[in-house]
């Protein structure tokens, strides 16, 4: 039996495993931390940090929020830190290399424009976009997530989304010329 | 302004994005197997701790074989975990055990096992497990703070919740106040410890409960952990 596949406290609720955490939501962590600041090569060692007070915590989530609220809340935490020790500089489009150089050109430009449109917008608004819009949370847990009322929420949201948008016709204008 | 100022060509952009800015499978199997080792490592202190206090440790003899334990394990230890951060040239600190010989016949020995950490600015140093037998009662002169790894603090949590969960307050205390002396009280747990502190003192009606909560609700006015803890103060008074 591996360290992960130990068994947990019995106030887990029952289909709640550490592995199943981690299957279903490394990929939520991952991007919670890029859009809360973590620069791309900190990223795996917050991830790590992320997971390691998971296992030990896991015991302790009681279930009255959901999963992702309460991996947002530590998730917050950890980033909080990581970007005290190293600030995010670079370019704003700077993503994680991927070992795998076939990767679709297409999806890389995405995630490309994406980034680089969320690294300029403002911490309150890209964390509040980045929730809805790429993990598909609601505006009403997002404001439980953040402790701000939904309307905050909401204002955040709508700001972003005309940022968003704003950018990608500025870059389709671009590319038509 | 409406919502609909994303438009499909913009949603597809995000979808497309969305997938490609999650870890890839080689990041994401390569990344549990460092909280794996991570995991094992904090694991292994605690069941080292959880050794002594079972030991209870009367005699000098037992203290040296839970030494030569801790020894063992925490070179296995810095092992695993060289092997882990090697290839991310991470600094790995020597693990520091002390033993103090003056400790009281009934008192529990909890080995302090500072857990190989990571420093990214420093360069790679080859670690030889430290064993120390402190000649005089605990070093009056505390660890400058904060310096508790994450594993460090989760494995004090931990201790603290676990003494909390088996009514045993004394040792409740004795995690956080560990735990505050090692991180200066702004670890990144310092919120979960907070709850567990507050928690603590409801649970004895202590009369600084309250004050303690309020102190609580201030630094950390969203806090999850909020119901429980005002349930735990109203079962408590």
């Amino acid at each position: 039996m591996t360290a992960l596949a130990a068994p947990l406290d019995a106030a887990v609720p029952a289909a709640l495993t550490f592995e199943e955490v981690y299957a279903q939501h490394v990929a939520f962590v991952w991007r919670v931390l890029r859009s809360l600041g973590v620069a791309p090569a900190q990223l795996e060692d917050a991830a790590q940090d992320v997971f390691v007070v998971v296992h030990r915590r896991l015991a302790d989530f009681e279930g009255r929020s959901a999963i992702t609220t309460w991996l947002f809340g530590i998730t917050r935490k950890v980033a909080a830190k990581h970007r005290k020790r190293t600030p995010v500089i670079g370019p704003a489009n700077e993503l994680v290399s991927t070992a795998d150089p076939f990767r679709d050109t297409a999806r890389t430009e995405a995630a490309a424009q994406v980034a680089a449109i969320l690294d300029r917008m403002d911490d309150d608004k890209r964390v509040v976009f980045a929730l809805v819009e790429l993990e598909h949370v609601s505006v009403a847990e997002v404001a439980r997530m953040l402790g701000v009322n939904s309307n905050t929420a909401s204002s955040r949201l709508r700001l972003a989304r005309a940022e968003f948008a704003a950018a990608v016709k500025r870059e389709r204008a671009k590319g038509s010329r | 302004m409406t919502d609909d100022v994303i438009d499909a060509g913009m949603r597809a952009l995000l979808d497309l994005g969305r997938d490609e800015l999650a870890p890839d499978p080689a990041t994401v199997a390569r990344l549990r197997g460092r909280i794996e080792a991570t995991v094992a490592v904090a694991g292994t202190g605690l069941g080292v701790a959880a050794i002594a206090k079972g030991l209870g440790a009367k005699a000098i003899a037992i203290k040296l074989a839970v030494v030569a334990t801790v020894a063992v394990a925490t070179g296995t230890v810095v092992h695993v975990v060289h092997v882990v951060r090697a290839e991310r040239d991470a600094r790995i600190v020597a693990p520091a055990i002390t033993l103090s010989p003056e400790r009281e016949p009934d008192e529990v020995v909890r080995p302090s096992i500072a857990i190989a950490r990571r420093d990214v600015d420093a360069a790679v140093e080859v670690p030889t497990p430290a064993v120390i037998v402190a000649p005089a009662p605990r070093p009056a002169t505390p660890r400058p703070a904060p310096h508790a790894s994450l594993a460090r603090e989760t494995e004090l949590v931990e201790l603290a919740s676990h003494a909390l969960r088996t009514g045993d307050l004394a040792a409740v205390h004795a995690a956080i106040a560990t735990y505050t002396h090692e991180t200066g009280g702004a670890g990144q747990l310092a919120e979960d410890i907070g709850a567990i502190e507050v928690e603590a003192l409801c649970r004895a009606n202590d009369p600084s409960a309250s004050t303690k909560l309020a102190a609580f609700d201030a630094r950390w006015p969203h806090a999850g952990q909020r119901h429980r803890l005002v349930v735990a103060c109203q079962g408590g008074h």
